[in-house]
């Protein structure tokens, strides 16, 4: 195949999956913030203290949820340093 | 100058005046004693104490029915969560629509608001009461046997801000009158309007009837002690600012100056010194001088006491008190156990004029003294504080060091300033959070600007009481101090304050089931985390307050049927709240004497000492002797918690 003719397919493939790749990495974004964003992971502590609060939780269940939360938080900030 | 209460006209009468001084006797003897030239005078006497005793006056008992006392004269004593169902009742379902037209919340939300009670709730009910009854026209006499004074002066207060609120529900039902206007061009009042409208007017009625010096008379009573004509001379200030006629005042207690016994005589110089400040200060009025009885004025003996005080018979003194009683001396140190606890939080409690106040702090000072290595606040959430007098040393709403004693503080907790630097501290939270949850209807923000501007300068009932509570749960929080020690208010209002942490539990989980069924909707991060705080701090406080180790209610009466009767209902209440409590004291004993009139007031006294050691098996009983002289300063503060703690 001429050189011309691998560059144009090259260049059309690349055309046709790069706003592919940007969604696909638009949704990974948006995943990753709505696991690991710090004002997400904020509100949801919030949550949880209130239903610690109003008794919906016991002392147990909220130590547990809030560990999973505080892991979460860590990987995001982790994440984010690794960009 | 009129004689007492000679004004034919009379509608209201108000008998207010610091605990202990003789309210509900004056206001008892006064209906008996109207009643009877005017026997087509119906006549309602009403307690608005939370802690009532009109019918233990009465000797009859009356709760929160209209009770026949004699042909024409009937008692209330109003029970505010009684009345705020019957309220609800009445008028749920219009106040119910009224917020849901008006503001974000729906149906569901409102519903549960309705399901809680409020803090200040005394007062209001008080207040709905009397305008039912004026409405009613059903009695032509209403006489108001008030609690101590300083929630009294909330009581009157009342009215001007209720109008308030009703003008806030007004507003709120503005936008949707404009809605239906711009919609289908007219808009027809319905059960809402009419509702506000018979509001405004009962409350208007109030007002009217309150400040009419043709119909309404206030008057203080008070006995020849420092802090009750202190507590009048400030209600006699602040009624002026209401427009509230004062015309007469009864000084209680007057005690006759030819008296042989050294015990009487010393009493009766200290009381003739106070007397003359009360003639000074309140030489403008008509003072009316009571005399200080050998035995307490219940039932039958209410006669007598309303035609002393009308002036239609002079007291006569017993001249001899038969067979003196058999009293042992008052045994020592009952409360020096205390010292033995680690305690972090002591609370003094009873009905007014039993001497919480010198009991508490002369505890304090003590406990200061005994125990060095301990920072101790004594410190006060009555309106009408009593420990700079106490101390003889200015306080107030800062915490104050008690000048001699290095590990002792005093704190005189202003809700009401609280709760004004609170509004200013959280300005920011408290907008986001109304503009949050009154907008988003997209009609016009011009009502709800209104709206959050009215809102915002409102007072609900009781916050005053919630940011006192707060102030001692941040102060708790910071571990500056070891030991609490809080004189608190009288009985009634104490138990108020006793039960807010649990109400505003109660409201904290409605805000926070709000907050989390809105949170797509709105973000209120502060306002939560605010919240959030809040509700830890209360939920310390109760962990606190049942904590046998670290915490004690002490009970303090004094050996007459209205201090016993008052001290079953705390104690029930305060063992209900689940609030540690072992030693009771009683107050006033007289010591044992020669004395006729001495004799007789302890003989009378005995009974119920005898009563309160047989009720109460499992506390240990401090019994403490009426002191001739007064209770301030360091030193006679010292003396009384030697009698208390000295072994």
């Amino acid at each position: 195949m001429p050189l011309i003719t691998t560059y144009l397919m090259f260049t059309l493939v690349k055309a046709m999956t790069e706003p592919l790749c940007m969604v696909v990495e638009k949704i990974r974004d948006m995943a990753d913030e709505e696991l690991y964003g710090e004002d997400k992971i904020k509100q949801e502590l919030l949550e949880l203290q209130m239903k610690l609060e109003m008794d919906e939780l016991t002392e147990e269940e909220y130590a547990i949820a809030e560990a999973a939360l505080m892991e979460r938080l860590e990987e995001g900030q982790h994440r984010g340093g690794e960009e | 100058m009129s004689a007492f209460l000679a004004n034919p006209n009379l509608r209201l009468v108000i008998f207010g005046g610091k605990g202990g001084s003789g309210k509900t006797t004056s206001a008892a003897a006064t209906a008996l004693h109207l009643s009877k030239p005017n026997p087509q005078k119906r006549i309602l006497t009403m307690s608005t104490d939370p802690a009532h005793s009109l019918g233990d006056s009465f000797d009859i008992a009356i709760g929160n029915k209209l009770t026949p006392i004699v042909d024409n004269v009937w008692g209330l004593e109003i029970d505010s969560n009684e009345l705020l169902e019957e309220y609800k009742a009445r008028h749920g379902e219009v106040i119910k629509t009224i917020a849901d037209r008006g503001t974000y919340f729906d149906k569901e939300d409102v519903e549960d608001f309705f399901t809680k009670s409020l803090p200040g709730l005394d007062e209001v009910m008080a207040i709905i009461r009397i305008a039912d009854l004026l409405k009613a026209r059903e009695y032509d006499l209403i006489i108001l046997d008030t609690a101590p004074t300083g929630h009294t002066m909330v009581l009157l207060s009342l009215p001007e801000e209720m109008a308030r609120w009703i003008h806030l529900m007004d507003m709120l039902m503005e936008k949707h009158r404009y809605v239906m206007k711009t919609m289908i061009g007219r808009y027809k009042r319905d059960e809402c309007d009419e509702f506000i409208d018979s509001q405004t007017e009962d409350i208007r009625r109030v007002r009217q009837l309150l400040t009419d010096a043709t119909t309404t008379e206030f008057v203080p009573v008070t006995i020849p002690e420092p802090m009750s004509i202190f507590e009048i001379e400030k209600a006699i200030e602040t009624l002026k600012g209401y427009n509230i006629p004062v015309n007469s005042i009864i000084v209680n207690r007057v005690s006759d100056k030819e008296r042989e016994c050294p015990f009487c005589s010393a009493r009766s110089e200290q009381g003739e010194r106070y007397m003359q400040e009360i003639e000074q200060k309140f030489a403008p009025y008509n003072l009316v001088k009571m005399p200080l009885f050998p035995h307490q004025i219940r039932g039958e003996g209410l006669t007598e006491y309303a035609q002393i005080l009308f002036g239609e018979r002079k007291y006569t003194p017993p001249a001899k008190a038969g067979v003196l009683p058999k009293v042992t001396p008052l045994a020592k140190g009952g409360f020096s156990d205390i010292l033995k606890k680690e305690l972090n939080f002591v609370i003094f409690g009873g009905k007014g004029g039993v001497g919480k106040t010198s009991i508490a702090v002369a505890s304090a000072l003590y406990l200061a003294q005994h125990k060095p290595d301990r920072k101790v606040l004594a410190f006060s959430t009555d309106p009408a504080h009593a420990l700079s007098d106490s101390f003889v040393q200015h306080i107030g709403n800062e915490i104050t060091p008690i000048l001699g004693v290095d590990n002792l503080y005093a704190l005189e907790i202003d809700g009401t300033q609280l709760l004004k630097d609170f509004k200013q501290d959280y300005q920011d939270v408290i907008d986001e959070t109304f503009e949050k949850f009154l907008g988003g209807s997209g009609v016009d923000v011009r009502f709800d600007r209104e709206v959050l501007k009215e809102l915002l300068s409102v007072t609900p009932p009781g916050l005053d009481e919630l940011m006192s509570l707060r102030k001692i749960m941040e102060l708790m929080k910071e571990r500056d101090y070891d030991l609490f020690v809080l004189d608190s208010a009288a009985s009634g209002h104490l138990l108020r304050f006793l039960e807010l942490p649990h109400l505003v539990r109660d409201w904290l989980k409605s805000g926070f089931r709000l907050l989390t069924k809105y949170r797509g909707v709105v973000k209120l991060t502060k306002a939560t985390e605010l919240l959030l705080d809040l509700s830890r701090d209360v939920r310390r406080i109760l962990e606190v307050f049942s904590n046998p180790q670290g915490t004690e209610f002490v009970m303090i009466t004094i050996p007459e049927e209205m201090g016993v009767a008052e001290m079953g209902d705390l104690s029930a209440s305060v063992a209900n709240l689940k609030i540690p409590s072992f030693h009771i004291i009683i107050n006033m004993i007289i010591p044992p004497t020669d004395c006729g009139f001495c004799a007789a007031k302890r003989k009378e006294q005995q009974r119920y000492i005898q009563e309160i050691e047989a009720k109460s098996p499992d506390h240990t009983v401090v019994p403490i002797p009426l002191l001739p002289h007064e209770i301030r300063g360091l030193e006679s503060l010292s003396e009384l918690a030697e009698i208390m703690f000295g072994e």
